[in-house]
Order: C-alpha cells, then sequence, then structure tokens
C-alpha cells in the first residue's frame, strides 16, 4: 500500500517537475545519493562520479518531457541515463585500462577492515573486474553496472536496461561470460 | 572463473562509498534550478507510436524539410565567421579599452581592431593578414588597411628578443583605445603556432605558478581547466583545456582597484571573448592600469549558447605600480618570482 502511495506520490512529483524546477530539485534530492553511489562504485573517482552525476541529473532534466511514464518508476529511467552516461565516461578516454583507473579504484576504502590480505587481494580483483567492464560490449557493460553497482532491485534493473527480468538475466550471464573472457585474455597477455 | 568474477562485482557493489560533498550537492541543485529556468519548456511526451505507413510519411518529409534547408544553405551563403584564427604577435584592441595578444579562435566583435606585428601573422576566417595589416570589424565586416610594420605590436622591450629578420623599430600607437601606454613582451610565442587539435587528450603540466587542479581521473565532461599566469606584472597569459561537446567557450573577468574582485558570473559579469576554441598558445590580457586583483572563469558553451561547464574562477593578484616601461626579457622564465594565482575551491 505505502509503496503504490510512494509511487503516486513520485508520479505527480516528474509531472510537477516537468514545470516547475523546484519539483526537480525535489526529485535531485531524493536520488542524488543513490545516483552518486552509482556513480562512485562504477568509476572509483569523486571528481568523476560528481561529473557523471551532474552530467545525469542536467540529461534528465533536459529530456524530462520526454519521459513517459511506467511502472517502474521514475528511478530506472534516471538510472539507464547514469547507465549511459557511465559507459559515455569510459568509452570517450578508454581511461579505464589505465594505471589511475585502477589505482583509484583500489584507494575505496570498505568501512569495515577484515584481513588486510583479504581486504587487499579483494580490492585488486575488483579493480581489474571495474576496468575489464568497459572493454566490453555497451550493453554488457550497462547490464553489469545497473545489477550490480547500482543498487536497485533486479526488477529495477531490468526496467532501466528496457527489458524484461528473464530477458535481463540472460544478458547478465552472458556479460559475465564475456566479462571472464575479457579478464582471462587479460591475463594471458 | 565465472563465480569469482561475480563475486568481485558483489563486492563492488556492496563497497561503501564516500557520502555526497555537500558543497557539490548544493552547487548541483543550483546549477540544475538555473538550467531549468534558463532552458526552454520541455516538449510534450511522445504521442503513441505512429503506424509503419504514418512513419513513412513523416520519415518522407523530414527528409523534404532537410534538403530544401540543405538547398538553402547553400544558395544563401552564409555570412563568414569572423573568427582569429593562428595569431602570432597579433593584438586585438576591443572597444572597452581590452587588450588581448595572440587571442586565438576568438570570435572577433564589433569595433574590434587586430593589428598584425612586422613579424606576426594571422587569418580571419578564409583571409589572410600580413604584417603590418590592421584589420577593423565594422557593421560585421571585415575592414583591412595596410600599415608600415611597427615591430612587435605596441612591445617597445621588443627589441630585446629580436626575430630572424625583424627590423627593430620604434612602436606606433594602434589606431584602437587601449587601457595602458606601456607593456613589456618579452613572452611572445614563436610564429605560425600550430593549431591545437581538436581533442586534446594530455593537457600541459601544471607548473608553479599555473592554476590548475589535478584531478585523479579525468571526467566525463569535464569542466576548462583554466590555466592562469601574470608575466610581467601587468600581463595575464590565459589559455584552458577543451571541454568535450562545447562549441564555444566565454572568458569573463572582474577586476578590483581596490581589495578583492567579486568572482566573476555568467552572464553578467564583462565578457573578454568569445572563442571557438581555448587559444593555443594562451592569449594575454593586459591588465588596466590601477588593478590590484583579476579573476577569470570561462565558460565552455553548447551550440545553443547555454553553459556547458563552467571553469573555477581564478584569482591573480597584481603587484602594485611596477615599471612596466623596462619589463624583464626573462620575465616569462622566472615564474617564481611572481604571484601566484589563486584558484578558488
Amino acid at each position: 500500500m505505502d509503496g503504490r502511495r510512494d509511487a503516486e506520490d513520485e508520479r505527480a512529483l516528474v509531472e510537477r517537475a516537468r514545470a516547475d524546477p523546484s519539483a526537480f530539485a525535489e526529485l535531485y534530492r531524493r536520488y542524488l545519493p543513490r545516483v552518486y553511489a552509482f556513480a562512485i562504485r562504477r568509476t572509483g573517482a569523486v571528481e568523476a562520479a560528481e561529473d557523471v552525476t551532474s552530467a545525469a541529473f542536467e540529461r534528465a532534466l533536459r529530456n524530462l518531457g520526454a519521459y513517459r511514464w511506467q511502472d517502474g518508476g521514475f528511478g530506472p529511467w534516471l538510472f539507464r541515463i547514469v547507465a549511459n552516461e557511465l559507459v559515455d565516461h569510459y568509452r570517450r578516454a578508454g581511461r579505464a585500462t589505465s594505471e589511475r583507473a585502477i589505482g583509484a579504484a583500489q584507494r575505496l576504502t570498505p568501512a569495515e577492515p577484515r584481513d588486510p590480505a583479504e581486504v587487499v587481494g579483494t580490492r585488486d580483483a575488483v579493480a581489474e573486474v571495474l576496468a575489464a567492464m568497459s572493454r566490453l560490449t555497451p550493453r554488457y557493460e550497462r547490464a553489469l553496472s545497473l545489477r550490480y553497482l547500482s543498487g536497485l532491485s533486479n526488477e529495477e534493473a531490468a526496467a532501466a536496461l528496457g527489458t524484461s527480468r528473464a530477458t535481463m538475466a540472460v544478458v547478465v550471464h552472458r556479460a559475465t561470460r564475456a566479462l571472464r573472457r575479457e579478464l582471462e585474455r587479460e591475463d594471458g597477455t | 572463473m565465472s563465480r569469482p568474477v561475480r563475486r568481485s562485482l558483489e563486492e563492488a557493489g556492496r563497497r561503501p562509498v564516500l557520502p555526497v560533498d555537500p558543497a557539490f550537492a548544493t552547487t548541483l541543485e543550483a546549477r540544475l534550478l538555473a538550467v531549468a529556468a534558463t532552458a526552454p519548456p520541455p516538449p510534450e511526451p511522445a504521442p503513441p507510436a505512429p503506424s509503419r505507413l504514418k512513419r513513412a510519411f513523416a520519415a518522407l518529409g523530414v527528409a523534404a524539410v532537410v534538403m530544401a534547408l540543405a538547398l538553402l544553405a547553400v544558395v544563401t551563403r552564409p555570412v563568414p565567421t569572423l573568427e582569429l584564427l593562428a595569431p602570432s604577435n597579433v593584438q586585438v584592441a576591443l572597444v572597452d579599452g581590452t587588450i588581448l595578444e595572440d587571442p586565438g579562435g576568438l570570435l572577433l566583435p564589433e569595433g574590434a581592431v587586430v593589428t598584425v606585428s612586422s613579424s606576426g601573422s594571422a587569418r580571419i576566417g578564409d583571409t589572410l593578414l600580413a604584417p603590418g595589416d590592421v584589420a577593423t570589424i565594422h557593421d560585421g565586416q571585415l575592414e583591412i588597411r595596410h600599415e608600415p610594420p611597427i615591430g612587435v605590436v605596441g612591445s617597445p622591450s621588443a627589441a630585446a628578443t629580436p626575430r630572424p629578420g625583424a627590423t627593430p623599430q620604434s612602436p606606433t600607437p594602434t589606431p584602437a583605445p587601449r587601457a595602458t601606454s606601456t607593456a613589456g613582451s618579452a613572452s611572445t610565442p614563436p610564429p605560425a603556432p600550430p593549431r591545437p587539435s581538436p581533442r586534446p587528450t594530455t593537457p600541459p603540466a601544471p607548473t608553479a605558478t599555473t592554476a590548475a587542479a589535478t584531478p585523479s581521473l579525468a571526467p566525463a565532461v569535464v569542466r576548462p581547466r583554466l590555466r592562469v599566469r601574470l608575466v610581467d606584472g601587468r600581463r595575464i597569459r590565459v589559455t584552458w583545456t577543451e571541454t568535450y561537446r562545447a562549441k564555444g567557450y566565454v572568458l569573463v573577468v572582474s577586476v578590483s582597484r581596490s581589495g578583492p574582485a567579486a568572482d566573476p558570473v555568467y552572464p553578467g559579469s564583462r565578457v573578454l571573448g568569445e572563442f571557438t576554441v581555448p587559444p593555443v598558445p594562451a592569449l594575454r590580457y593586459r591588465v588596466p592600469n590601477g588593478v590590484t586583483e583579476v579573476r577569470l572563469m570561462v565558460v565552455a558553451l553548447r551550440k545553443d549558447g547555454s553553459v556547458l561547464r563552467r571553469s573555477r574562477v581564478v584569482t591573480v593578484t597584481v603587484p602594485p605600480a611596477v615599471d612596466t616601461a623596462a619589463p624583464s626579457a626573462e620575465a616569462d622564465a622566472t615564474p617564481t618570482a611572481l604571484p601566484t594565482p589563486t584558484q578558488a575551491p
């Protein structure tokens, strides 16, 4: 019941935001932490995350007039924009393969440190996986980042990708396989 | 291997992240509100998808309109853009007295006077300017007259750094109003500099007096990184990095004759010039007499003229009343002796 009311509230807010900037500001404040968290998980760098976040919100604002309400709500649409901005971010410079990107991802510190060796090993693997993601096709990269890094539920991630949940599962499976191959290829070179 | 990959992805998704910087959140919200206030009314939601036949007719209609527009563009020949290209030893005097030197990429405004020195060269649109040429923008048209070569423009110190083939001559006042009458120019770049590549990927390394932040990663749509240096006590060298998707740049300035200058804003503050590309090599802005502090900001613009990104504001403190008649020829080579511009957070 509450979920339905929230959705109705959000729908009304989106409708108002088409003409009222303060309503968009409300949407912005509602989604900023999640969007930023998504961006920084993917990029590993504060400045890059801020730029992706600002570009995504700006694009959302400009395209709000063309947005049509869907069952998933406003979030999946916004996160699709963020995912596209992230893909663009890496496509433009191909910087994910650089030492700096891996280093930036490694600089993120877990809140509760575990065994140092394990922590270092995990973070290295995470950084390598994130770097390799940018070498996948845009669709695979979007699927993986929406599924694992966005904080969206499976349904929301599928809506953000514009597919059904079943199709999303297939795409994620194939993307994971492609990512594994990419990492193996990297290890072989 | 698939499981470790998935585990790594899940691990990445569970990682705690730094909270949003409140300053960033506030700034972005203000910017979005500003964009919303200036943006045209958003289009209505798209109607339900038309039938295939309707779509075909619509595509035909669009194609016809595009062809008509293309034909119109060919027939009505657009007015050539008055853009200053590849300037070397060129001085531009604006109607308000502002003097800019070698401002490559500058869209010349009405009343601007472009003076080419004896060793200089430049191009305005398709028109090549020869040494000694003085070009004036009048009623949107280019008027060129040839004046006797005057050595390095407005630079009494040019004799200190003669160029091959250049004969030292006494400086002649240019026909445009000047903010100052004396200035040193020991740092004019070599002639005919190559045009910058459209997408510089490696910005020049910051020096001790270069006011540019070094991010850990280049962001998606980077703000222009403004680089400013006071070179001889009265001139400020200005350049910036290119911004993806920017179709133009506006350099805005605020000055103060006592105390700190206000942060420049756009629109609102004085515009030094509009540029199609960042000036490479750096342009030089001659600081008017009496000014003690200058703040600069460059704004990257979209094709429709809306703001894409703003640079940080760079503050330059100008030392009080120095003897500009005898500038040091090595002023540019000894930047540590000069005040360091500071960058606003």
